[in-house]
């Protein structure tokens, strides 16, 4: 497994499609110390939120394209035939593979941060708000639960490379959930709370959102920015709960990854 | 040769001569109003969709729509539209301090008090270590529904999030003034006065400055309307007597050009734009 590790590693980190999109994410951090200057009250807190957007983004982008890198384009182009001469399992090449963008993800996730810290130092120049940003542990906690997000979603595209035929669709279907899961929780508030007196929509999709919420997790509750932002403090049974959640999800989807690639015919 | 050089020539003399015409015109086009800026609003699942399933970035760009519109320009129907985008943004992100801040200093004006308010009352539970949402819904109590014991009982939740004691003086001395004395357009006009010297420098403070001397301006004409009723037992029939009269030297401008009118009962108001 430690070999697929680390030549996962070493093919992530040389990807084309994966320097672009690190070049997009400090395109994004750029845009967020600018989108600062916009803000008359909290020009940090903006730069500090459009920043996090963005990290999130980026992280997204990128966990997809290593896992289309490391996995997808290797059982497209059946090089995955010479990996799995080793003597070891196919769900272990598969793990190697998963904690490689794993690694390559929480690196990206400390450089992105450094990044960020100093996009919102710079942005707002002198101004002095009446509520500062906490850029200590409360960013550091909210960036780590970024980080678990993405993880949820690279697991999800890794199971969807494994019985897939087609190497793009991990991208296309891990960016599906990855939109999904995030836009789960504010879609079950909208309706919960009547969606604008619209009865018609709550009837129609209430149910569906409902059972949705079983198979798609709500990667909105790994979202913790009002802490940094706005000195609110995280409650522990509900981080508890959601680190349960995206924690319990991965393993059921790395579990399903595991039997799929055991099952499957690479000639 | 000549013939090929001078057809390079006249090309690029009718390329240069288009496009010193099209800056031409645009040049002499004026600049947009308000409008395209707020006109669309997309439903709030749509607007997080559109954001990567963020909704604290789709929180920010409705958010940076209502900043780039202009204030100075809007119409009714702008401000019915900066209304639901605030309404949204509030939703989005409760804690979101630049519209809170933007709902209650200029919604309540354009005649959207309901939505400033309840922008105001999200941003009350969403932010307790700030006092300022307390503070604005008093003032919309206060100021915009007449109601001064209500707007004191929010000045007084206002005082206790506070965290300075001159801060919690001052709004403990507010609340009892409102208590006591009831509704003055005074003391209205002073409270616009202060929120516009808070503000940021520019159109935003220029704003409220212009509202705070509106209001300055309605209660000079509601004193010279009091005395005038005193000396005489009956209310002016029109503005114009309180200058016959010698309470005024004129009749004061209205910055924002709607001007001022008389109650039946023969009280100055703002005229309605």
């Amino acid at each position: 497994m430690l070999q697929f590790w680390i030549s996962g590693l070493r093919a992530g980190l040389r990807g084309k499609s994966i320097h672009s999109v690190l070049l997009m994410g400090v395109a994004l951090l750029f845009v967020a110390y600018l989108s600062g200057s916009f803000s008359p009250r909290q020009p940090r807190t903006v730069a500090l939120d459009m920043g996090l957007s963005g990290v999130r983004i980026t992280l997204v982008l990128l966990n997809l394209f290593w896992i289309q890198e490391l996995l997808a384009k290797e059982i497209d182009r059946k090089s995955v035939l010479f990996s799995l001469t080793y003597p070891v399992s196919r769900p272990a090449y598969l793990l190697g593979r998963y904690l490689s963008v794993l690694t390559m993800s929480a690196l990206a996730t400390v450089v992105f941060g450094l990044a960020l810290l100093i996009a919102v130092a710079l942005s707002g120049g002198g101004y002095q708000q009446d509520f500062p940003v906490n850029l200590g542990l409360p960013l550091v906690a909210t960036l780590a639960g970024q980080l678990v997000d993405v993880s949820v979603v690279a697991a999800f595209a890794l199971c969807i490379s494994t019985v897939s035929s087609v190497p793009v669709m991990s991208i296309a279907t891990g960016l599906a959930f990855a939109l999904g899961g995030k836009a789960l929780g504010a879609t079950m508030d909208y309706l919960g709370a009547g969606a604008d007196n619209d009865q018609q929509l709550v009837a129609t999709y209430g149910p569906l959102i409902e059972g949705i919420r079983w198979v798609l997790p709500d990667l909105s509750r790994l979202d913790w920015r009002n802490w940094p932002m706005y000195g609110a403090p995280l409650q522990s049974d509900a981080v508890t709960a959601s680190l349960a959640m995206a924690g319990a999800y991965a393993l059921i989807m790395l579990g399903l990854a595991s039997w799929a690639i055991r099952r499957r015919e690479f000639s | 040769m000549p013939l090929a050089l001078l057809a390079r020539c006249l090309a690029v003399a009718v390329v240069l001569g288009i496009y010193a015409w099209s800056l031409s015109v645009l040049g002499t086009q004026r600049k947009a109003p308000a409008t395209p800026e707020l006109l669309v609003t997309t439903p709030r699942v749509v607007q997080i969709i559109f954001s990567a399933g963020d909704r604290y970035l789709a929180a920010n760009l409705a958010g940076f729509r209502v900043l780039v519109a202009e204030t100075g320009r809007m119409t009714p129907a702008d401000y019915a539209v900066q209304a639901k985008l605030q309404k949204d943004i509030s939703w989005l992100n409760p804690a979101h301090e630049d519209n809170y801040y933007i709902a209650a200093n200029i919604l309540p004006w354009g005649g959207e008090v309901d939505a400033s308010e309840e922008v105001m009352r999200l941003a009350v539970i969403a932010r307790p270590m700030d006092f300022l949402p307390a503070f604005h819904v008093g003032f919309i109590q206060y100021h915009f529904r007449r109601s001064p014991a209500e707007g004191a009982k929010w000045i007084m939740i206002a005082a206790e999030k506070a965290v300075d004691p001159a801060d919690q003086w001052g709004l403990q001395t507010i609340a009892a003034k409102w208590t006591e004395l009831g509704y003055d357009t005074n003391t209205a006009a002073q409270l616009v006065d202060a929120m516009a010297a808070s503000a940021p420098p520019g159109g935003f403070r220029s704003y409220l400055q212009q509202r705070a001397k509106r209001l300055h301006s309605l209660a000079r004409l509601r004193e010279a309307a009091r005395l005038f009723s005193l000396r005489h037992g009956g209310a002016p029939s029109q503005l114009s007597d309180l200058v016959a009269d010698g309470l005024l030297p004129e009749i004061p401008h209205d910055p924002i050009g709607a001007g001022f009118t008389l109650t039946p009962s023969g009280e100055p108001v703002f005229k309605s734009n």
